[in-house]
């Protein structure tokens, strides 16, 4: 059998385990292991098993995935998400759908102390969902706002996808990082221009909350001090060369740590509950990773990835042409697949070909989450809008979905613009020098 | 069964508090470190040991993680077959899942007795790899003990129906 054979044979094998609910990171080990034996020997398949699970849980650039994600529980269970909704609440809260279009500011603040789509979803729908009942927003648009604009989370800094996507590709945290803040920020807009249409024509779905005065808006501007002072440490120390990323983790989650304890926000079972999703969240991206990686050896062995670039690459079609379809490819799978395990399965196979065709590997970094922010509200998987489920339990999961589409519209104007102006993302890099 | 299930539920918790206490010693080394640079000078050789906390904090996560159906799996179509289906498939990736884990358990004491044979140390702290190597083959181990008792579950919805 050619090695494409094998490497086809071993991607259905793959598919077919996953649809067993086998979970994702077994199956990768499995399947690239045997693909792995099969096309060197037996002895090399066993030992790089135990090498990659080695140098995986003990990879230096590894660690800085449970400092962020200890900096982003933290910022879960002592409410940060809470005071910023509270500002936004204040400045935008009069407008024609006001309250979701607070929400939409407030998570993208909350994407600054925090790098995961679920946490982002599960503490602002906590917040922002009882305050959009209360004013009787129409329920799709409130539960789709906040299960999309959650997302958010791993687009601004600090972002668990940049990290992997990092890891994976060999390229600078730091200047992934800086390079989603822009993007970020253009999506949070599109996401409050959806609403604000939305709210426009049909002006009962999100009615305007009361209007603050002056004073009381800038008295609640204290609730953003705290998230852009972490942002700043962060940020600043990795643009200006303080810290690695990890140290920037460390120093983010130590910052979160005393404004809790200033605060008096992080009460002790709150800190062992941030303690104890840190640890379940990293082992289980440290494993997907490690499930990854051996899977990656195997499709490096069949030379799939590197064949498939040089036959895509090969086309007289635009690239841009080629990265639509590749994007359009990942809408598709992120309906099926978590997006953790589709973007540590996937890009080891299309990033030789994204550089073949000529595309920045950080700009792809970006495009990769915004897939993956895709993937997180697509039926019927979109597990940001599992979570929301669980917070607003009372709205049917296909009323959810139903509102997603606007949202997900935005998601690919905001892919499309980045395609057209690829400096949006690139601009930040430029000024980090680690 | 139940003693069993009870023996390795309290062993994965007992392991995941390790990997807890894991993170905030990552987080005072890492810290530690930024400040005493500043002030004075830098620990020897942190980044190794920062590597060395981040293996047992995973090592010792994994089982609990898996325990608390932590680990990604696609729910699409299993969910909606009847429990005798569910039961077969479970026993199958089972016994899979228990396959490629034992295997990882061994290739990691293999590799373990090799770096203590050769007496190998981390380049700059001067720290034996082998005992934190031992550390993932036993919570690879542990993750094998957690994969066992959904495999019995799943054979005891197999004869069950």
């Amino acid at each position: 059998m050619s090695p494409g054979t094998i490497a086809t044979i071993g991607i259905l094998l793959l598919i077919f385990l996953f649809l067993l609910r086998m979970p994702v990171a077994y199956v990768m080990a499995l399947i690239g292991f045997f693909g792995f034996a099969y096309m060197t020997s037996v002895q090399g398949a066993l030992s790089i098993l135990g090498k990659d699970f080695w140098v995986m849980f003990s990879s230096y650039s590894l660690t800085v995935i449970p400092m962020f994600v200890f900096m982003g529980t933290i910022a879960f269970y002592s409410g940060m998400g809470g005071r910023l909704y509270h500002v936004a609440y204040r400045f935008l809260g009069h407008l024609p759908g006001g309250l979701a279009i607070a929400t939409c500011y407030a998570c993208a603040a909350f994407g600054a102390c925090c790098g995961s789509t679920n946490a982002g979803a599960a503490a602002m729908g906590k917040v922002t969902l009882p305050e959009m009942r209360k004013y009787n927003y129409d329920s799709s648009l409130a539960t789709a706002c906040v299960a999309s604009a959650g997302s958010l989370a791993i687009l601004i800094p600090p972002s668990t996808i940049f990290i992997i996507y990092g890891v994976l590709v060999e390229e600078s945290i730091g200047k992934l990082f800086a390079a989603g803040i822009l993007p970020g920020i253009l999506l949070a807009t599109l996401f409050a221009l959806v609403v604000y249409i939305i709210c426009r024509q049909n002006p009962k779905l999100g009615p305007p909350g009361p209007k603050f005065p002056w004073k009381e808006r800038v008295a609640s501007l204290s609730g953003v001090v705290e998230m852009l002072a972490l942002f700043l440490l962060v940020m600043g120390g990795l643009f200006v060369g303080w810290f690695t990323p990890t140290e920037a983790g460390a120093a983010g989650a130590a910052g979160a740590l005393i404004i809790a304890l200033l605060r008096r926000t992080l009460s002790w079972q709150g800190f062992l509950d941030s303690l104890a999703d840190t640890t379940r969240i990293s082992a289980m991206v440290f494993i997907i990773v490690t499930g990854a990686t051996i899977f990656g050896h195997f499709m490096a062995v069949t030379r799939v990835p590197f064949d498939l670039s040089e036959w895509v690459g090969g086309l007289e079609v635009s690239p841009n042409v080629i990265m639509g379809f590749i994007i359009f490819g990942y809408l598709i799978a992120g309906c099926f697949m978590d997006s953790l395990a589709m973007v540590t399965l996937t890009v080891p196979v299309l990033y030789p070909l994204i550089l073949k065709l000529g595309f920045d590997s950080i700009w792809f970094g970006v495009i990769i989450v915004l897939v993956a922010e895709m993937g997180v509200i697509t039926p019927p998987v979109g597990i940001n809008v599992y979570v929301i489920k669980g917070v607003a339990q009372d709205v049917p999961l296909e009323t959810i979905f139903r509102g997603i589409l606007p949202f997900l519209i935005a998601l690919i104007v905001c892919a499309a613009i980045l395609i057209a102006f690829p400096e949006i993302a690139l601009f930040l890099p430029r000024f980090i020098t680690k | 069964m139940v003693f069993f299930e009870r023996m390795v539920r309290s062993l994965s918790q007992i392991c995941d508090w390790i990997a807890q206490a894991a993170v905030v010693a990552m987080l005072s080394l890492v810290v530690g470190n930024i400040l005493l640079r500043i002030v004075w000078k830098p620990i020897l050789g942190t980044y190794d040991i920062a590597g060395f906390i981040g293996a047992i904090l995973i090592g010792f996560a994994i089982a609990y993680c898996a325990l608390e159906k932590g680990h990604i799996q696609v729910e699409l179509l299993v969910a909606r077959l009847p429990g005798r289906a569910q039961g077969i498939i479970g026993s199958i990736t089972g016994i899979l899942s228990m396959g490629i884990f034992s295997l990882v358990t061994w290739q990691c004491i293999v590799l373990a007795n090799d770096m203590r044979r050769v007496g190998e140390v981390s380049m700059s702290a001067h720290i034996s790899f082998y005992p934190y190597i031992y550390g993932i083959a036993f919570g690879c181990g542990l993750l094998c003990m957690v994969i066992l008792i959904d495999l019995i579950k799943s054979l005891v919805k197999v004869i069950k129906g």
